[in-house]
């Protein structure tokens, strides 16, 4: 089968490798229809994530049809032919964390537990298509792929549904509105969000789905600013003011936003002094991350606030404001996403009409092409925000 | 009831880990600050890994008071002590959670003769005695006379608060032989922490899922030479990586 493989700082290549087999009793084989890049993906791209191996297939947004299941996964859950949404989380379902619908906090499902245990103290789920650190599984940016505990994971697809309306099931949409559940949203409030790509334009409308009545959306790209607008956010290009603390102070009475998400993570960008130090530290490794978006939130949320962070980080990060978090009671919520929570209501929240998450794809190319897509993804050029991929597409000549 | 003399009991007959505690936190705080410090490269980098291994060797330190060479873990289950005691009994099913047990079969009443995989040495044997076995409780092994390696172990169940499920604690301790192999009885000593854990982490898997976590034998894209030698070595501990330090340097600096 054709996969997009990781070969390297700033090299993936679509290579033929063999296609994948059953290897444990719980296991599915899905046939993939669509499968997308991630921001994430681009941390890998970037060479910021240790744990990757040259020969490593990425890729953890997918969906397809199940073509094989092994002898251990429950029949009544998932059969040959469904039609499911993978998510990018995997989870076993039956240890203390599932047990507790925390599930991209499994226990069993990362097979190298005790390196990701060595930086963290411990690990969190395995990951389809990332690091080794996270597990290692080969990733879903290819023809097909293997997916353990099926019986748990997959979403069923009512027939009749595009692939572009719930792809985005598998990672993104969850992600932003967990983002926006983190973010302790009450009726009224007012949400600040760092970030205009996909997840945070999902936190945007997910803010509004629970009850906000004003988002604040900050980026520097003025195609991402608009799609925000078109969210019903109001918008700060960081670029264009002095100084991005004052003007959400300014914009909100000088009482703070209730809650700030920062959707940006580790690979912040902005202006000054701080973020050239940052930037200098990350290149000789004294800092894993770069936490502009992070920092900003803390200062700029209102005093007893909530900081929802799902942005990605990986280590060690400086000059966070605890002080000010500490002073102002604030609250901070995070995580990768506990997937198979928000999975089925929010495919019901698509079927009732209230979201189309497809407005977030500029591209859609066969998967040939997506080792010029990641360039352009990373650059941010031709208006790029969410890539699709069709596996099974020829090459455009 | 009469508490035998175990390697277990040294930390007092309610299983209480007290000394452990701060053990554990010197030696992960100390060794995540040397590590941390190590991949600074700076001044302040190197006084950190310093004083992180200074911590981590007072982490060691405390560990004395333990016996030497004695590795202990421990683990929640998601299970009763009862069925984790049943399914740590059936010894001729360790070579399916322990990856570096080749077999188990019982030679004699409370008997098992274990053969384990060492690398270059190949094939070691010893035989363990059961000379504790309690029901939902416990086990203790050691090896007879005449093994290629003396080892010996325990295992122990205690149930979780709060209805969490067992709390399992193995210990296993492993020392040359007379007349035995000394290199083996190295080498398994010097991994036994690693493998102990593990080895306790796929049973716990297996315990609560049916299966164990693998990605060996999946699809992958052409590997590296680097990787490829060190997956043939040893293909379920991933190399550190293609992406080595001078690696990360240049690719932050190409976005800088």
């Amino acid at each position: 089968m054709k996969a997009v493989c990781w070969m390297g700082k700033e090299k993936v290549s679509v290579e033929d490798v063999p296609d994948p087999k059953i290897l444990n009793p719980r296991d599915a084989i899905v046939r993939i229809t669509s499968t997308a890049i991630c921001g994430s993906d681009l941390h890998l791209y970037g060479g910021f994530v240790p744990t990757m191996e040259q020969g490593d297939i990425v890729g953890h947004e997918f969906m397809g049809e199940v073509v094989e299941i092994g002898p251990g996964v429950d029949r009544n859950k998932l059969k040959v032919g469904d039609r499911v949404v993978v998510p990018f989380t995997i989870a076993c379902g039956n240890c203390f964390f599932c047990k507790r619908q925390l599930w991209s906090l499994c226990d069993n499902s990362n097979p190298n537990y005790w390196i990701a245990e060595q930086m963290m103290g411990y690990s969190p789920s395995g990951l389809f298509g990332y690091t080794h650190m996270m597990g290692g599984y080969a990733g879903g940016q290819a023809q097909y792929a293997r997916v353990p505990y099926a019986d748990v994971g997959p979403l069923k697809i009512p027939d009749g549904m595009p692939d572009d309306k719930v792809l985005f099931l598998s990672d993104i949409f969850p992600t932003g509105y967990f983002g926006a559940v983190n973010a302790d949203i009450q009726p009224g409030d007012t949400v600040a969000i760092w970030g205009c790509g996909p997840v945070g334009q999902f936190a945007i409308r997910s803010a509004f789905m629970l009850g906000a009545e004003r988002v604040i959306a900050i980026d520097r790209f003025d195609y991402r600013l608009q799609m925000a607008e078109q969210g019903g956010a109001e918008t700060i290009n960081y670029e264009e003011v002095d100084d991005v603390i004052q003007t959400i102070k300014e914009m909100t009475g000088n009482i703070g936003p209730d809650s700030c998400i920062d959707a940006v993570g580790m690979e912040a960008h902005d202006h000054g002094f701080m973020y050239m130090m940052d930037r200098t530290k990350q290149a000789i490794m004294a800092e894993s991350d770069r936490p502009i978006a992070l920092r900003q939130a803390i200062q700029a949320c209102r005093k007893g606030g909530t900081v929802s962070v799902p942005g990605v980080y990986v280590g060690f990060d400086d000059k966070i404001p605890m002080g000010a978090f500490m002073n102002k009671a604030l609250t901070m919520k995070t995580g990768q996403t506990h997937m198979m929570r928000f999975m089925q209501p929010l495919l019901e929240r698509i079927q009732g009409g209230e979201i189309d998450p497809s407005f977030v794809i500029s591209h859609r190319v066969p998967i040939a092409d997506a080792p010029e897509m990641y360039k352009i993804f990373r650059d941010k050029e031709d208006n790029c925000t969410k890539v699709v991929l069709d596996p099974w597409a020829a090459a455009a000549a | 009831m009469h508490e035998s003399e175990t390697l277990f009991s040294q930390h007092g007959p309610d299983g209480s880990r007290s000394k452990s505690i701060p053990k554990w936190g010197a030696l992960l705080g100390g060794g995540t600050l040397a590590v941390v410090g190590l991949t600074r490269r700076s001044k302040s980098g190197i006084a950190m890994a310093a004083a992180g291994g200074l911590l981590a060797y007072a982490g060691m330190k405390l560990n004395s008071n333990t016996e030497p060479g004695v590795a202990e873990t421990s683990l929640l289950l998601n299970t009763s002590p009862d069925e984790a005691y049943r399914f740590w009994r059936e010894f001729e099913t360790i070579p399916q959670y322990m990856s570096h047990i080749e077999s188990v079969n019982k030679i004699a009443d409370r008997t098992y003769r274990f053969i384990a995989r060492v690398p270059v040495i190949g094939q070691v044997r010893w035989d363990a005695e059961l000379y504790t076995d309690r029901q939902s409780e416990g086990i203790d092994w050691r090896s007879l006379p005449g093994s290629d390696v003396d080892a010996e172990g325990s295992v122990r169940f205690r149930k979780a608060a709060d209805d969490r499920g067992t709390i399992v604690t193995s210990t296993v301790r492993f020392r040359p032989a007379a007349g035995g192999l000394a290199g083996a009885a190295r080498y398994l000593s010097k991994s036994a922490s690693f493998l102990l854990r593990q080895n306790l982490r796929r049973a716990k898997a297996l315990v609560e899922t049916g299966e164990i976590p693998t990605t060996e034998g999946q699809s992958h894209g052409p590997r590296s030479v680097v990787t490829g030698v060190m997956r043939s070595i040893n293909p379920v501990k991933p190399a550190r990586g293609e992406h080595g330090f001078q690696e990360m340097v240049e690719a932050r600096r190409s976005v800088s």
